[in-house]
């Protein structure tokens, strides 16, 4: 269980509080500018000078060294090709957990599982400056599942994205929720920020909603995707429909 | 195919090329201690005189160029990674003009005439100061590649505009010794200066070792921290040890430019990039082609030699040109 309290980061992030349960899919919504990535990046540990406290089962984050947070916990942030070219083996063989030493046959098993769901298996051996956006995201999300998933990595609990899906085309997001749902199942506690609020509809155990740096709403998902409060802090017309016995969100 | 495979096989080609690179670099070295004005045949007898041409000139001269090439070539490699940038040169990017601008002030403005000791520690600094202003500018205001380089470069034009301010105003013997710096040249070079190599040694086998975190280190700052790198410690070692290595290659033998950028980018175009080989990797062929360089520098004209810096950027410059229009690797 990881108990995040009162935490707060100047004046992006006002304090809040919640907790994430192992295999548990969070995603956290709000405009743009809310504090989504402020809230990831301090809960990841490397980011933003945050007060409060988060525990990783009741060890405060603080007291954890940078070594020991790499294998508890992967994050992975918006962020830019690398200059460098270097192939995609190169690029997942760094985020290998240093517990897997030795594991070779676990190893091979992993990556065979994640690059198959990510339908990047073929790439391997191409340089990654070579990758469309969409293929690069995908082989960084391969990463970072290498670094938590609990056959190589035993104290893996948490797994942070920050807009994954952003990037991706429409079925390559359809891939992403699958493998996000098969982390979740291995125990691992996800938390996502998203975009996409009838990807959350559909996915999300827990959502919170942020406007500007404050937790309007936290709670399940008929909790907070409820029309009135998304039209609060969207500033724009909500309606919910069904069509074929699902439930939408439509935005005017 | 097979992951594990796939990393055993690049890591054999990087041993491969470590192999051949240091058999190259013995026998260059060899060919070095024979060739000159007077020709030492390795299967006759020493006379007095060749055992002295040999121990008093041609090896401390030889070591140096070794030390100096494998400095500059480790640097211009961890520099790189440090800044995301491929054309990241420690000459470039005038870090080397900010130790020749020390030591400069120091022969101009110091009561006594320094040792080799003052000399170095004055380069050193000035490095320092020049890759602390640089490293800063580039985080702080989120310069690009091309306003990094052009931060850098105009750096060099300022410490070479005071460096000839001082050749106006010096006398004879300075202007030799200012001459020596800004061409580069290692003809000087006596078993004494040594004690620099003595420093460089154990700051490139220490770097050569970071190879595992400037891997990550590469990728992004975010994605190398939350890995578990501690990235504002290992940025400033870096810069600290860079600087010591910049600053103790021009000590030695002035401004030699080119090497540091030539020597690890065809090593990236080549082989790849893996910073746990190619960093010795880079060392060993930096020596090579220093090795390589004084050698033509030495022979090329009968009876007189040519300046080590003007040789490498001569080399260097058109291939720097080429990798500015090709874009190479970069973004």
């Amino acid at each position: 269980m990881i108990r995040v309290k009162s935490i707060h980061v100047g004046d992006r992030l006002l304090p809040l509080s919640f907790n994430l349960k192992p295999g548990s899919v969070t995603h956290v919504i709000g405009p743009n500018g809310s504090g989504k990535s402020t809230l990831l990046s301090s809960l990841s540990g490397v980011g933003f000078d945050y007060r409060g406290c988060i525990q990783f089962n009741e060890t405060d984050l603080k007291d954890i060294s940078l070594s020991d947070l790499a294998l508890y916990r992967a994050y992975l942030s918006q962020n830019a090709k690398p200059a460098f070219s270097l192939e995609v083996f190169q690029f997942l063989a760094l985020s290998v957990p240093s517990s897997a030493k030795g594991k070779e046959e676990e190893i091979q098993q992993a990556l065979d599982e994640i690059t198959r769901m990510l339908e990047i298996s073929d790439k391997l051996h191409r340089s990654i400056q070579a990758l469309s956006g969409g293929e690069w995201q995908r082989v960084r999300l391969a990463a970072m599942c290498l670094q938590i998933w609990p056959s190589l990595n035993p104290y893996a609990k948490l797994l942070i994205l920050d807009e994954p899906a952003a990037p991706l085309d429409i079925a390559q997001a359809a891939l992403l929720y699958k493998l996000i749902e098969r982390v979740a199942g291995l125990g691992i506690a996800v938390i996502m920020a998203n975009h996409d609020i009838n990807k959350t509809l559909r996915h999300a155990d827990q959502v919170l909603l942020l406007e500007k740096g404050v937790l309007q709403s936290c709670g399940a998902v008929t909790e907070v995707l409820v029309p009135e409060k998304l039209e609060a802090v969207f500033k724009t017309k909500v309606k919910q429909a069904t069509v074929d016995g699902e439930s939408y969100l439509l935005f005017g | 195919m097979d992951f594990q495979q796939l990393i055993v096989q690049k890591h054999t080609r990087w041993k491969r090329a470590i192999f051949a690179m240091s058999v190259m670099l013995v026998v260059f070295s060899c060919v070095y201690l024979m060739v000159g004005d007077l020709f030492i045949s390795p299967f006759s007898a020493l006379s007095p005189l060749e055992e002295k041409l040999l121990i008093d000139l041609r090896l401390p001269r030889l070591l140096a160029a070794i030390a100096i090439g494998a400095a500059l070539a480790v640097s211009g490699a961890s520099l790189q990674v440090l800044l995301g940038n491929v054309l990241a040169e420690p000459g470039v990017l005038g870090i080397s003009g900010g130790a020749s601008l020390a030591m400069v002030v120091v022969l101009f403005f110091l009561p006594f005439s320094p040792t080799p000791e003052v000399f170095m520690v004055a380069a050193v600094l000035g490095s320092l100061c020049f890759t602390v202003i640089l490293v800063s500018m580039a985080r702080a205001m989120r310069l690009t590649t091309a306003r990094l380089l052009l931060v850098g470069v105009a750096l060099g034009i300022l410490s070479g505009a005071m460096v000839t301010w001082a050749f106006y105003f010096s006398d004879d013997l300075s202007l030799r010794l200012l001459m020596y710096w800004l061409m580069g040249s290692l003809g000087g070079v006596n078993w004494y200066q040594h004690s620099l190599t003595l420093v460089m040694i154990p700051v490139i086998i220490w770097l050569c070792l970071q190879g595992k975190k400037l891997d990550k280190l590469m990728i992004g700052e975010t994605h190398a921290a939350q890995l578990g790198v501690d990235v504002p410690s290992l940025r400033w070692k870096l810069i600290f040890a860079v600087s010591i290595l910049v600053g103790s290659a021009v000590a030695l033998g002035g401004v030699i430019s080119f090497v540091g950028l030539v020597v690890p980018h065809l090593l990236r175009l080549a082989i790849g990039t893996d910073n746990r080989f190619l960093l010795p990797l880079s060392a060993v062929a930096g020596a090579t082609l220093l090795v390589f360089a004084d050698t033509c520098a030495r022979i090329l004209l009968d009876s007189a030699e040519l300046p080590l810096g003007v040789m490498t950027t001569s080399i260097g410059a058109p291939i720097f040109i080429w990798m500015l229009v090709k874009n190479h690797d970069s973004r």
